[in-house]
């Protein structure tokens, strides 16, 4: 807040400390002093436009706006003189003259601040006699619902779209009366975080469509959780109705919980809207058993038991632990401890990975250590390599703009695809899956002014570029996207990355999958650590040799193979020969009921308490938000029922805090510094050498099984298609929007496949849509052919 | 229909007033290559136009050497000149044939103003539907650059000085200044809270003087003929010349440029007094913005800012808007919100709300479909609209309604009363 | 690759355009760039407004708020030549009102429509800065005439309809 107040001013005889260039609304607002207001909001540029803060301010003779009028040593504002009241009625007349007055069926009735500000500054009454204003509605697509009669042109929505999201998809047209809020072209609204011009409304002109007519807003309980779906852990509020006794119990809605250091005023779409997972007809609502072949519910206690009999006599060899890192910081560490009765030594959760070669030389965790979100804002030049933030980490991404904005940061790119960012592009350099590696490695000897690397002249230039903004910046930060450490040669990517961050003198980050990647890591979800990042005697089996087994004992632990996994058709053939599969999950799926011996339903994310652990390494909380539902348990109370039948001595706690504290203090005392272990030299990489490789990439509506089952989400996106360079397409015969064959190791699928210019040559790339996800490795080799070819 | 005048119209006493040749024969260009050859200072110049009692000729009349003077001296960020030739109030028309028949004593106008103020930028920004004062400043613009006055290097100075021409595309509210330069940035003419003022934060965030054409196109004559030469050009401190554009219901509509303090009866003489040998009504002393005066006021007024101002309403641009005895007062101010309606810039509340409310409250009264609490209801929003809005276009509606409603009240009422009008026995229609 | 509807002359025009605002300000040259193509097409399509904003790398967003604000540009494709009456207050004490109603005559059409033949449109523009020349009509938003009288717009009709042929 006010570090060191210099300016004084009174506000209705209140005198008020004030920081020097502040408005005189956001004085009043830090002391509580209320001012009217509907255009001002603290995250958008001002614009003075609504008129309705007008306040009496000392020497000036007409009123003035609060949100525009910077404070001034001495300056006497009065927000309730005869001056200032009048102007705020005279605006709220102006206001409601063409606004329809029907708040009962309006869906922002009860919480619409057009309401609650003429309760307060309202005539009651107008001589208006003339007939109000209708205006035709947008369609912005399954998301957000339109209601533009109700529209009292505040432009939060325009501005947002500019200043914060990036992308300016809403615009006013036409002029003084006829001025509209519109997207124009009739096309819905595509930013990640459009979803948040829900809240920006002022009034019901833009609500959600998923919640519309869903409920009243003094008919929920607002609870606070911690965002289930990226690495980022945005702050959020359940609105959960518990009155109306049909739907009790039901998340209606998701809003943003502000908060500075971690996601600010706003939520992605993906934490706004998956809530409609929860009600999916595919949750599991009693523990299942197979049975001869056929699923048969059993109770809770028969299910635990079938569970220690199969375990019973496996070998601790055959025996792997898979875990999502959607899971808790408290589900990782109880799994561990229940698993380690059975001697188990092969855990895992890097689901969407495939090169584990330098996993002794990693860090505690990855993410980063010493690198707040809120510094990110200040760097001064940022490498992105391999990734799209905007879909893997929206509001890291949304800091890597605010950079862009505030300190003209210049953010450079090395990609495999040519994602479209929201901010301005510094250099880039897109190559093939191929080259990918090679290129990092080419630009390491740029920086290290060996030899010079055998890039091509574009490559290189770019390279050099690059790192020499790093160089010369103070600030300067390195990111490793998702697609970088899916790829095959992600051991030397991230070697590379490391050292090129110690010549350039960059920080490092690493963006990871899922929720809580960190806490996986802290509590020992990997073959080569126990928890606390301690040493085990023996060094398991990684995740892609667990699926590489055949007659293997597997527990999965909200896994759904098919659609988690770097090579989902791999895993899947895994379970079909496997010994054993034990799942825990909240859904029934396809995979997991044709492969599973046992399913133990877990409770969904707001049934369920926890910590996350984001790419920062907050530790992040949160409580159940509503009662379990059917029969499902969350999981940390499920294993600690497996953990007691295996040995009465294990402490069963009633209280999750109790559990989060043990595990806390364990870290705190235990945890290894892992600052001086030595990173190998990175080698110089060659290119790999197929002929063909593709990138098949994951949409984040796809990336974890409650937003593949959010149905508003899902329906934004399009069919799944294959995106080809024409060059590449003429070496297979194929021709633009023809279905093509694509074979990969194991699997052979037919897709549209479409010509585009920005794919680099010798590459394809799957935009994985609305269709089911495609069991493809994540980066790999493919041959082609055109559908007629293979017909011949 | 428009005569020569003794500044800004100079020119136009001969042929060809437009051409090169034409000014250069009158001297011009000599007062830039003075000031800049014998490196005049700025302040000198600032001074001078202070002296010279100059304000600004686009409306709302600030001292014009005061408002170079609040342009920061310092040289480290590049500033900026705007011309505003977007004449677009009603009853106005003046700059069109500065643009069109003196393009070049403009142009000397704009780089003494940039050299004053040190805008290495210039940008003339003409109303759309300027095609042909647009053709003749690319083709004048075009002619200085070629004998080096504008560009780089200027009279060999190596100083640069860069002027553009700039279209608009049809909107008046473009003509306010802060909305020009949002306009200049490629937007639409959303007008600017402010502060910041323009020279401080103007066009692209840098420091930015916008001014009038009349204005910018006075500064040769006044810097070559000496600041008490304009100021006391017609009597002691009058304060030099002024276009006028008188229009309605006159015999001879014309446009001249005149000495500030002429009698308004010595106007009326000049376009033949009233037409049909009607009696005054009214005049609208300075575009349609400005307060609404009775003949009786009128007939004994001087036009010059202090009277006009004395008699409550003001010289505006100049524009003076006369109205006989024929005139329906109701229907007169109709005519006017109905041009207020279709040019707000519909951004701030009360003015995109308002103002069409006052123009249907009107339409019903002409209708016969209204009450005398209707008509005591216009001065209400009026005074709702005025002082609260982000630019003067809220004075520019308000005014209009509370002056017709302050000296016709009566008309108003007997509309309302009797559902037609009390001047010509209107019809309900 | 070359755009169907921006040709190399246009390109050309609207570079010239851009030329006057500094380089990192291409927002700047949208307003006279959407009227150089609206001039050589009469109107702006929805493919003409996305081209301009395509070529000066703006979000089309900016390109229709543009186009929906300034009253000179046209979402539909007007007659050949367009005749606006002004209608503001000293035209209209001089009786622009009747003007108009000449002209509804004449034309056969109302304001704000076209003739069947495609010729003309018709409608109304607020002040154009003619104002002692009052009565006036602007045509093709370019050209003045000024003091309009019942003879004169038969001259300024008859005119507008015989040039035409060369141009044809
Ligand atoms: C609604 C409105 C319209 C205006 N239109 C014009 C105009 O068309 N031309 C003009 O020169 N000034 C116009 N002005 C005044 C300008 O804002 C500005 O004051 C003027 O250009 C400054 O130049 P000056 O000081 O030389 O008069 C307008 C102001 C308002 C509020
Ligand atoms: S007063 Fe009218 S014209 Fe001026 S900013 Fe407000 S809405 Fe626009
Ligand atoms: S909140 Fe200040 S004008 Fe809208």
């Amino acid at each position: 807040m006010t570090d060191n107040p210099t300016i004084q001013i009174e506000i209705n005889g209140q005198s008020v400390q004030c920081q020097p260039g502040e408005s005189v609304i956001a004085a009043a607002d830090r002391h509580g002093i209320s001012i009217p207001r509907f255009c001002y909001h603290p995250k958008l540029s001002v614009v003075a436009s609504c008129r309705m803060c007008l306040v009496d301010v000392e020497q000036s003779n007409k009123p003035l706006p609060a949100c525009k009028t910077i404070v001034s040593d001495g300056m006497v504002v009065r927000t309730k003189s005869e001056l200032a009241i009048e102007a705020q009625r005279a605006i709220m007349e102006f206001l409601l003259i063409n606004h329809p007055l029907d708040c009962p069926i309006c869906d922002q009735g009860g919480e619409c601040e057009l309401q609650d500000v003429s309760m307060g500054y309202g005539f009651g009454e107008t001589d208006y006699q003339q007939a109000k204003r209708t205006v035709a509605d947008e369609n912005l697509g399954p998301l957000i619902a339109t209601d533009m009669t109700r529209c009292i042109h505040c432009s939060r929505c325009v501005r947002f779209g500019d200043e914060v999201a990036g992308m300016p998809e809403l615009g006013m047209t036409g002029r003084g009366e006829n001025t509209r809020i519109s997207t124009y072209l009739k096309h819905s609204m595509e930013s990640e975080l459009s979803g948040n011009v829900i809240d920006l409304c002022p009034v019901g002109a833009l609500t959600s469509k998923p919640h519309r007519y869903h409920g009243r807003s003094w008919e929920y309980t607002q609870h606070h959780s911690i965002s289930p779906h990226d690495c980022v852990g945005s702050h959020l509020y359940y609105h959960i109705v518990d009155k109306k006794s049909s739907e009790k119990n039901r998340v209606t809605r998701v809003v943003p919980r502000a908060n500075e250091t971690i996601n600010q005023n706003w939520i992605s779409n993906r934490d706004r809207f998956s809530y409609q997972g929860l009600e999916h007809h595919q949750r599991l609502k009693q523990p299942m058993m197979k049975k001869s072949g056929k699923w048969e519910e059993v109770t809770w206690q028969n299910a635990l038991y079938a569970v220690q009999a199969k375990l019973e006599h496996v070998s601790p060899d055959n025996l792997y632990g898979i875990i999502n890192p959607t899971a808790t910081l408290e589900e990782m560490y109880l799994f561990r401890q229940w698993l380690d009765h059975y001697q188990c030594v092969n855990f895992d959760h890097r689901l969407k990975e495939c090169d584990f070669s330098d996993q002794a030389e990693m860090p505690l965790y990855p993410g980063s250590l010493d690198l707040s979100l809120e510094a990110v804002e200040t760097m001064e030049s940022i490498l992105m390599i391999g990734g799209n933030t905007r879909a893997e980490a929206p509001l890291f991404n949304h800091r890597i703009r605010q950079a862009t904005q505030q300190h003209q940061s210049r953010v450079h790119e090395l990609n495999m695809l040519d994602f479209e960012s929201n901010y301005p592009q510094g250099h880039r350099c897109i190559v093939s899956p191929q080259q990918f590696a090679h290129t990092l490695s080419g630009w390491l000897m740029l920086a290290s002014d060996e030899v010079a690397p055998n890039l091509p002249d574009s490559s290189s230039k770019s390279g050099q570029a690059i790192i020499d903004d790093l160089t010369a910046s103070n600030q300067s930060l390195i990111v490793l996207g998702l697609s970088a450490q899916s790829h095959p040669q992600s051991s030397q990517i991230r070697r590379i990355a490391k050292r090129l961050a110690k010549k350039t003198g960059s920080k490092l980050i690493l963006i990871t999958d899922g929720p809580n990647t960190a806490g996986a890591w802290i509590t020992g979800m990997l073959p080569h650590r126990k928890p606390f990042g301690q040493t085990p005697e023996t060094v398991g089996q990684h995740i892609t040799h667990a699926w590489q087994q055949r007659s293997a004992n597997y527990i999965l632990y909200q896994v759904e193979p098919d659609l988690d996994c770097f090579d989902g058709h791999l895993a899947r053939s895994a379970l079909e020969h496997a010994n054993c599969v034990i799942a825990f999950h909240s859904y029934r799926s396809p995979s997991l009921e044709q492969h599973a011996d046992i399913i133990l339903p877990l409770s969904s994310h707001v049934e369920n308490a926890g910590t996350f652990i984001n790419i920062c390494g907050q530790w992040q909380s949160f409580s159940q938000a509503m009662p379990h539902r059917y029969n499902s348990r969350p999981g940390w109370v499920v294993l600690q029922k497996l953990c007691h039948l295996l040995s009465n001595n294990h402490p069963i706690v009633s209280d999750i805090t109790t559990l989060s504290q043990t595990i806390n203090n364990q870290f705190n005392t235990m945890s290894p510094s892992f600052t001086r272990i030595p990173t190998k030299e990175p080698e110089s990489v060659k290119p790999l050498n197929h002929k063909l490789m593709n990138h098949n990439y994951w949409s984040p509506f796809k990336s974890d099984a409650l937003v593949r089952r959010a149905s508003a989400l899902q329906q934004t996106l399009n069919q799944s298609k294959l995106l080809i360079h024409p060059d590449t397409a003429k070496q297979y015969a194929i021709r633009n929007k023809q279905v093509v064959t694509i074979k990969s190791q194991y699997k052979t699928i037919q897709l549209p496949c479409e010509f585009n210019l920005s794919i680099p040559i010798g590459c394809s790339a799957i935009h994985q849509g609305c269709d089911s996800v495609l069991p493809l490795p994540a980066i790999g080799h493919i041959t082609l052919s055109s559908v007629e070819g293979d017909q011949t | 229909m428009i005569e020569p005048g003794p500044v800004c119209y100079r020119t136009l006493a001969y042929p060809n007033s437009h051409h090169l040749s034409t000014y250069q024969a009158i001297g011009g260009y000599e007062v830039i290559k003075d000031i800049i050859t014998n490196q005049t200072p700025a302040d000198t110049i600032i001074e001078a136009i202070k002296a010279s009692g100059l304000v600004g000729r686009g409306g709302a009349a600030f001292p014009s050497g005061l408002k170079m003077s609040f342009m920061p001296k310092s040289a480290d960020t590049i500033k900026y000149l705007v011309c505003n030739s977007d004449e677009g109030e009603p009853g106005t028309s003046k700059d069109r044939f500065i643009l069109s028949e003196n393009p070049h004593q403009l142009i000397e106008g704009l780089l003494i103003a940039a050299y004053a103020i040190g805008a290495s930028v210039v940008y003339n920004y003409l109303r759309g539907e300027f095609d042909v004062p647009y053709q003749r400043m690319e083709k004048a613009l075009e002619e200085a650059r070629e004998q080096g006055y504008v560009g780089q290097n200027i009279f060999n100075s190596g100083l640069t000085i860069d002027i553009y021409n700039v279209s608009g595309a049809g909107s008046y509210i473009v003509g306010e200044e802060t909305a020009m330069l949002e306009s200049l940035e490629g937007k639409r003419a959303y007008p600017r809270a402010k502060p910041p003022f323009p020279a401080m934060s103007g066009l692209y965030g840098c420091p930015t003087t916008i001014n009038n054409t009349e204005t910018l196109a006075s500064l040769p004559v006044i810097i070559q003929q000496g600041p008490s030469w304009y100021k006391n050009y017609h009597s002691e401190n009058s304060g030099g010349t002024k276009i006028f554009c008188v229009s309605g219901h006159v015999m001879r509509p014309k446009i001249m440029e005149l000495p500030l303090g002429i009698p308004f009866t010595e106007l009326l003489d000049k376009v033949g007094g009233i037409r049909d040998g009607n009696r005054l009504k009214a005049v609208i002393p300075g575009g349609s913005s400005m307060k609404i005066l009775p003949a009786e006021v009128m007939l004994n007024i001087h036009m010059d800012y202090a009277s006009l101002k004395a008699a409550g309403s003001a010289i505006g641009t100049g524009a003076v808007i006369v109205l006989d005895e024929t005139c329906c007062m109701v229907e007169i101010l109709t005519c006017l919100m109905n041009f207020y309606k279709h040019e707000s810039c519909g951004q701030c509340t009360p003015c995109r709300e308002g103002t069409p409310w006052i123009y249907r409250t009107l339409i019903e009264l002409l209708n016969g479909k209204s009450s005398v609490a209707a008509v005591e209801s216009l001065c209400r929003i009026a005074g709702n609209i005025e002082g609260k809005t982000i630019c003067a276009f809220g004075e520019a509606v308000a005014w209009p309604v509370t002056s017709f409603l302050q000296h016709f009240s009566d008309e108003f009422i007997y509309f309302a009363e009797h559902g037609h009008s009390m001047v010509k026995g209107r019809k309900k229609s | 690759m070359s755009n169907p509807i921006l040709t190399a002359a246009m390109i050309n025009k609207i570079d010239h355009c851009s030329s006057k605002f500094p380089v990192d300000q291409k927002r700047s040259a949208l307003l006279m760039a959407l009227r150089v193509v609206q001039d050589e097409y009469g109107w702006l399509s929805e493919q003409a407004i996305d081209a301009v904003a395509d070529h000066l790398s703006l979000p089309r967003i900016y390109a229709y708020e543009v186009v929906e604000f300034y009253s000179l540009y046209r979402r539909k494709k007007p007659g050949k030549h367009v005749i606006k009456v002004c209608n503001s207050i000293s035209c209209y004490l001089c009786a622009s009102q009747d003007l108009i109603h000449l002209c509804e005559k004449k034309l056969g059409i109302k304001l704000g429509e076209t003739t069947p033949c495609g010729r003309f449109t018709l409608e109304e523009t607020e002040c154009i800065a003619a104002c002692a020349g009052a009565p006036a009509i602007l045509v093709n938003d370019a050209v003045y005439h000024e003091e309009v009288t019942a003879t004169k717009l038969d001259q300024i009709l008859h005119g507008l309809t015989t040039n035409e042929v060369p141009n044809d």
